[in-house]
């Protein structure tokens, strides 16, 4: 098996008058992970539906290796789907469900049979063969869905949100399964997720989306680090975000006038002087009471002290301001509480952008919620 | 019941519960009893017994008239009729001293033979209370024509609802799977509507077409092929086609909706994942829809076959004597014209039996299991 290249041209996607995917560019290299990452109904979906041909774009083009998807229908294209509720059929049993894309083809039933089994090695599900799905357990369902997927052969793997229903630990240990299976068998995979835990551990290279636009496709790393808009600075990972206007741009480094005093950080390409523009800046990157070398210090009060396990995770205000700052079990034992105290932190280590669209944060906790009832069930 | 109890409270849930025995009771297990009772007795109409009771019939009648003509005089007419309302007519002849005694010695000879009957009623009645009364001579004396017609009818009830099933499936997977919910809407409010009329008028409904002036010969008479003028049109009534049209369209409801019902319920994602692996149409009905609606195949067609084979009213309406009764007409008859009520529930529990043989094949076919067909 090998992946294929997918490259979208100006794609985009209406359901009558809402648009749900703009024109969109988009450059997945062959045999790379490659996720999507946004909240609901950001068009995600969409773009995996049009990907695998149950949709057509309303505009642009689609190319998969070297061939154009324009009137290729689904069960024609070298990609295979996996559904969110996995849709393995339930009256057939794992070995047939693996099979059924081979059966598809007309492939005999030794063939079948012989193929099916090394997929089944591959996933790790010996001795389950003659199982029907409701007898498996979910990460076993998981792999079923996988290697029925898988055995089609396609160039392109695409999934669709399908460890949301796996219980943490297991969904934990199906990323690093998945992780492993894509490099083993080098095919392309597109994730679909609105889990940035998912899409940051396993990929590649990931791309963020937000209403119907990719706002930024960077590896992981680079998309926690440096964020190239406020949606995805909000979106991945925790932020905290400070207002205020911006009154010097020097060798990229922004000094930005706040409630809190002249803050400084290192300016997106394109920031002028005299724009509203939000300071982000990680939890992790601030520093209590260290007040030697820091580019900026903020006056703070401790408001609440949370023990996460791994790490402290201190409420401070300022002023109107909530600030929240992550220490380490060893420096949060160096801190006086008693005192009034001080964060600071290096301006290499905040983001400065010109004002805009913020992740909604009362989507997201809806997101959790739906999360945390699927898991459930 | 403990939980009724607890639910409903103990005056709701005893009547309730009085009033599900008591229909048990009247209109389910005796009447069934009953007609088990009488199907298994079997009463022979050509034996020696039953010719006495005619026999006597037929001696009280004479008995009764020559006594009627000793007191009133024998009645005369031209014709020689005895007509008791021209007793008193005046061209009778005289009824003389001579005649009375010859009637007397009739009546006296006739009372003999009744006597003599009467002893031998009693003595094979007597024989008869002697014997064991029950036997299975209601199930096996059914006579080669009424078991062709048996035959018939099961066979007509098979093909009704193989024409259904084939009717109803693609109706039913259109509405379920393949449009949006307005149209979803639509379709059943159309499947709906014609069913809200009465069976009876639908049935009737069907003659305006294949009546000697209906509309399938006058559109033969449009198109030329008839002819109303020289009588040369088309007897539909002849054909048993028009019985299968009419029990397909009476019933058809019955299969549609269990097919629709489980139908509905499918993933869509596992059409799609299917196609999605490559399978081609008809590849995804066999092996993802049809399994998946096996119950409410399997519903549809013990419904539409029990109902079709049980039909009384299509038949009897549509064929206008001009076919061969059907198996539910031949139990009527058996019922209201030969008033033989024990040959009459031995048909009817043959046919109750062959429908039920019918329901374990369906199920063994379909695989289906008697828990999943009651959902």
């Amino acid at each position: 098996m090998r992946g294929k290249e997918v490259v979208l041209e100006k794609v985009s996607a209406k359901f009558g008058d809402f648009t749900a995917v703009y024109p969109t560019d988009l450059v997945v290299n062959a045999g790379e992970f490659f996720s999507i990452l946004g909240p609901s109904g950001c068009g995600k979906t969409t773009m995996l539906r049009m990907i695998s041909g149950f949709l057509s774009p309303a505009g642009g083009s689609i190319r998969i290796g070297e061939d154009l998807m324009a009137g290729v229908r689904a069960n024609q294209r070298p990609t295979a789907l996996i559904f969110q509720n996995l849709a393995l059929f339930p009256y057939m049993s794992v070995w047939e469900n693996i099979a059924f894309g081979l059966e598809a083809r007309g492939v005999s039933k030794v063939e079948r049979r012989k193929r099916a089994q090394e997929l089944i090695d591959l996933v790790a599900l010996s001795g389950e063969e003659m199982k029907k799905p409701d007898e498996l357990s979910g990460g076993q369902r998981q792999r079923v869905a996988v290697a029925r997927a898988l055995a089609v052969e396609p160039a392109v793997l695409l999934l669709d949100e399908p460890l949301s229903a796996l219980d943490l630990k297991l969904r934990q240990h199906m990323r690093a399964e998945l992780r492993h299976i894509q490099r083993m068998t080098g095919v392309t995979f597109i994730y679909i997720t609105h889990d940035q835990g998912e899409a940051l551990t396993m990929s590649d290279r990931v791309a963020v989306m937000n209403r119907g636009l990719i706002e930024q496709v960077d590896t992981s790393d680079r998309i926690y680090d440096r964020p190239s808009t406020p949606f995805v600075a909000s979106f991945v990972g925790e932020n905290n975000i400070l207002r205020g206007r911006i009154t010097a741009v020097e060798d990229g480094v922004a000094t930005l006038e706040s409630e809190l005093g002249a803050l400084r950080g290192r300016a997106v390409a394109g920031l002028a002087v005299g724009v509203d523009a939000m300071l982000f800046v990680r939890p992790e990157a601030l520093r209590i009471g260290d007040e030697s070398q820091s580019d900026n210090r903020v006056a703070v009060k401790p408001v609440r002290r949370d023990m996460e396990g791994a790490y402290v995770n201190w409420v401070l205000s300022a002023g109107e301001q909530s600030i929240v700052a992550h220490m380490s079990k060893a420096a949060d034992a160096g801190i006086d509480h008693d005192r009034s105290m001080h964060v600071g932190f290096a301006a290499d280590d905040a983001i400065v952008m010109a004002a805009g669209e913020l992740a909604d944060t009362g989507r997201q906790l809806a997101d959790t919620g739906r999360q945390d009832d699927e898991a459930a069930v | 019941m403990k939980q009724l109890f607890e639910i409903y409270g103990w005056p709701l849930t005893t009547f309730f519960s009085a009033c599900v025995a008591l229909w048990l009771t009247i209109l389910i297990v005796t009447p069934q009893f009953f007609m088990i009772e009488l199907s298994l007795r079997f009463e022979d109409r050509g034996d020696r017994l039953t010719k006495i009771v005619n026999d006597l019939d037929v001696l009280y009648r004479d008995k009764g008239t020559k006594e009627y003509d000793l007191v009133n005089g024998p009645a005369c007419n031209t014709t020689g009729m005895v007509n008791p309302m021209m007793t008193g007519d005046s061209s009778c002849a005289q009824f003389g001293e001579e005649d009375k005694l010859r009637l007397e010695q009739q009546v006296r000879e006739l009372e003999d033979r009744i006597q003599s009957l009467l002893v031998e009623e009693q003595n094979l009645k007597e024989i008869k209370a002697q014997q064991f009364p029950y036997s299975v001579r209601n199930y096996t004396a059914m006579t080669g024509l009424h078991a062709w017609t048996l035959t018939k009818t099961v066979a007509f009830a098979l093909i009704v609802t193989l024409i259904a099933l084939a009717a109803c499936y693609p109706v039913a997977y259109a509405v379920a799977l393949r449009s949006g919910p307005v149209k979803t809407v639509i379709l059943f409010t159309a499947l709906f509507v014609p069913y809200a009329v009465n069976e009876l008028m639908r049935i009737y409904a069907w003659l305006t077409v294949f009546d000697l002036h209906g509309l399938l010969n006058t559109l033969l008479v449009i198109a030329g092929f008839a002819s109303f003028a020289s009588d040369e049109v088309i007897i539909w009534y002849r054909f048993p086609g028009t019985v299968l049209v009419v029990l397909v369209y009476t019933y058809i409801l019955f299969m549609v909706f269990p097919i629709y019902n489980t139908m509905a319920t499918l993933d869509p994602n596992q059409v799609e994942a299917a196609r999605d692996l490559g399978a081609k149409t008809w590849r995804i009905h066999w092996r993802v829809i049809i399994p998946h609606t096996k119950p409410g195949i399997a519903v549809g067609c013990i419904m539409t076959f029990m109902l079709a084979a049980g039909s009384f009213s299509v038949p009897y309406i549509i064929t206008r004597g001009l076919q061969p009764k059907w198996f539910t007409q031949l139990i009527y008859d058996k019922f209201y014209e030969s008033s033989n009520w024990n040959l009459g529930s031995a048909y009817s529990f043959t046919l109750l039996l062959i429908c039920i043989l019918f329901i374990f094949g369906v199920m063994a076919i379909f695989g289906v299991k008697l828990r999943q067909l009651a959902r």
